[in-house]
């Protein structure tokens, strides 16, 4: 292929990824409650509304309220996890990883009825934001194991052991060396499973009870073509706020890189 | 102990085995205190395994470990009275140079004067004043070296082990490394366990040697005593060139042996005082720089006529090659070029004659 078709096939490539994308923050400031060209005017009203739309800011206050603890027991489990697999002298390793990433590959929805069937039919749990949060760290579990086992094998193993050599217990050296070496994994995982948690739908749509999540509340609220120009102001808030978190991660991730300044804020 | 001081070391019926494979073969060995010890082997050997049963990062399946008169064979490492020099130096990446040397010091709980004052006077041992505030991927690897050196010696430990610690750097940095590492040897008088698979830092390096191969000792001797006596063929090819020349012993003749080769001919060689009975089968060991060649008949103890094959300039001394009839491997004959004219004996195709002493000899017996 020459040079020019290369470009043209760039070009393409990029503008069917990012286009879609841009028609949100165009059509949130277009002055038509329909979502069409031609553009009519500049208006700043659809993100007034949301502002205002009380439903949206408990929606969004239920699925701020998840993703915290999501990150944090996602990432704490999954830190454990990848301490067994990559430091301890446990059998089956293979077999244990292989266990570990099965959400990754059986499908959401299947997921989602199996935890609904456990939950409601067998041990008649109450559907809550607990739940919804449960189904989440299920999803980030695996994620969270593979952001830190790849951490933890990129590092040479002696430096624990100089560690334990000049004085310092198993558990001193977990925490003066394992966990800052770790800092930008954990960090990473974090942010990952932060974003997963936020985004997701088909189990927040299972195992939610009374209160919608933030995914749950725009699905819904699509069936009303009122609704639809302050789903798109929200939707560009969205987005703004996951370009930030991206860039921030990767921020992170080369901070921590090998070769670079101190690996953590220490 | 009939007078000898203890060993720093006693490793007494030492094995461990990975899966199938062993690593270490009911080993026995006991290193003196304040003594240089190399631990000598290819890669494979054992020499690594033991250096970290020493550490206490491998734990042995059989056998004793006691340093300093204390049983250390269950110990962890944060409770032996070692110290390791890591071959990837393995200083932490997020504290500074001051930080990683300061590192041993943390479980003393010092008042910070003094805590600062041992990490300044550890720097300066290894001439890394001021040096304290970089992280290690500022610095040079020598630099890196010396700091992983001087977080190892700052705990004092009674034995220090060294993990081909010079493998990474080039050969001039090494040598300088090699008197550094001498001075403080002998200045902070701890019993060093070196394990390298190059044998002239070994020599160069140590009092004693240990030779490995397949997790068992082959030979444990000074470096002179390996070069000039080795134990066994394997030994004697491990350590540089040899020449080996299979044979039987005819008759001892004062302190001297009369070894008949194969379809060779006849040699004498010093037996060092050993009895060798008649029919002995023996292997004579001649190093390339004992034994000489000249185009004319020369006068010497052992004669051996050969055809030059190549000569190799080197310097300050050149290698020559000598195809001897009866012998399936070329005679290497090394000489110092004490001349500026090249030689016209080293062309190709020329017949020599081989000579060497009766004292130039080794008697191998295995």
């Amino acid at each position: 292929m020459s040079g020019r078709s290369l470009s043209l096939y760039a070009v393409l490539y990029l503008t069917f990824i990012y286009a879609p994308i841009l028609l949100l923050p165009v059509f949130s400031f277009n002055d038509n409650i329909f979502v069409t060209f031609p553009l009519k005017g500049f208006t700043t009203d659809w993100y007034a509304e949301m502002v205002a739309n009380v439903p949206l800011g408990k929606a969004l206050r239920s699925s701020l309220l998840i993703v915290g603890p999501v990150a944090l027991i996602s990432t704490g489990l999954g830190l454990m996890a990848a301490l067994a697999l990559g430091r301890s002298p446990i059998r089956f390793k293979a077999a244990i990883l292989g266990l570990l990433m099965v959400p990754l590959v059986v499908p959401t929805l299947v997921l989602g009825v199996s935890l609904l069937t456990l939950l409601r039919g067998v041990l008649g749990v109450q559907l809550s934001l607990a739940t919804v949060a449960a189904g989440h760290v299920l999803l980030c579990l695996p994620y969270s194991v593979v952001i830190l086992l790849a951490r933890l094998d990129g590092f040479d193993r002696s430096l624990e052991e100089a560690s334990l050599d000049l004085g310092q217990s198993a558990f001193a050296t977990f925490r003066r060396i394992t966990l800052p070496l770790m800092m930008p994994a954990i960090v990473a995982s974090l942010l990952l499973c932060s974003v997963v948690s936020f985004d997701e739908f088909l189990l927040a749509f299972f195992l939610s009870g009374a209160d919608a999540t933030l995914p749950l509340y725009i699905w819904g609220s699509l069936r009303f073509p009122a609704k639809l120009p302050s789903t798109l102001a929200l939707g560009t808030c969205l987005l703004v706020f996951s370009i930030c978190i991206v860039v921030l991660a990767e921020w992170v991730r080369r901070r921590g890189a090998p070769g670079s300044t101190a690996a953590t804020g220490l | 102990m009939n007078g000898i001081p203890a060993n720093m070391i006693e490793i007494t019926g030492l094995t461990k085995a990975f899966g199938s494979f062993t690593a270490i073969d009911n080993l026995t060995l006991g290193i003196a205190k304040g003594e240089f010890f190399a631990l000598l082997g290819a890669s494979g050997s054992g020499k690594t395994t033991l250096l970290r049963l020493l550490g206490g990062f491998e734990f042995p399946n059989a056998g004793r470990i006691v340093i300093d008169g204390q049983d250390v064979t269950d110990q962890r490492p944060n409770q032996r009275p070692t110290n390791t020099v890591f071959q990837s130096y393995a200083l932490f990446p997020h504290l500074t140079l001051a930080e990683n040397v300061g590192y041993g010091l943390l479980n003393l709980r010092l008042p910070k004067a003094e805590f600062a004052a041992r990490i300044e006077d550890a720097l300066s041992r290894v001439r890394l004043s001021g040096f304290g505030a970089r992280f290690p991927h500022m610095v040079s690897g020598g630099q890196r070296q010396r700091v992983a050196l001087a977080r190892a010696l700052i705990c004092k430990p009674k034995v220090l082990l060294l993990d081909e610690p010079l493998g990474a750097l080039d050969k001039r940095l090494r040598e300088e490394m090699h008197l550094e590492l001498r001075e403080i040897q002998r200045a902070a008088g701890i019993t060093f366990v070196l394990v390298t698979h190059d044998q002239e830092e070994a020599m160069s390096l140590a009092d004693r040697i240990a030779i490995m191969a397949r997790g068992r000792l082959l030979q444990v001797d000074t470096p002179r005593a390996l070069y000039e006596a080795p134990n066994s063929r394997e030994v004697a090819e491990f350590i540089s060139n040899v020449n080996l020349l299979d044979g039987t012993c005819l008759r001892q003749d004062g302190p001297d042996a009369v070894i008949a080769v194969n379809g060779v001919g006849q040699f004498i060689a010093c037996t060092d005082g050993a009895a060798l009975p008649e029919g002995t089968r023996v292997t004579l060991a001649i190093r390339p720089e004992k034994a000489r060649f000249s185009a004319r008949t020369d006068q010497g103890a052992n004669q051996l006529a050969g055809v030059m094959r190549t000569a190799t300039y080197a310097g300050d001394r050149s290698h020559a090659m000598i195809e001897v009839p009866g012998l399936d491997r070329p005679f290497l004959i090394t000489t110092p070029n004490r001349d500026r004219n090249m030689s016209d004996q080293d062309a190709p195709g020329t017949p020599v004659t081989i000579t060497w002493d009766r004292t130039a000899a080794a008697i191998l017996r295995d």
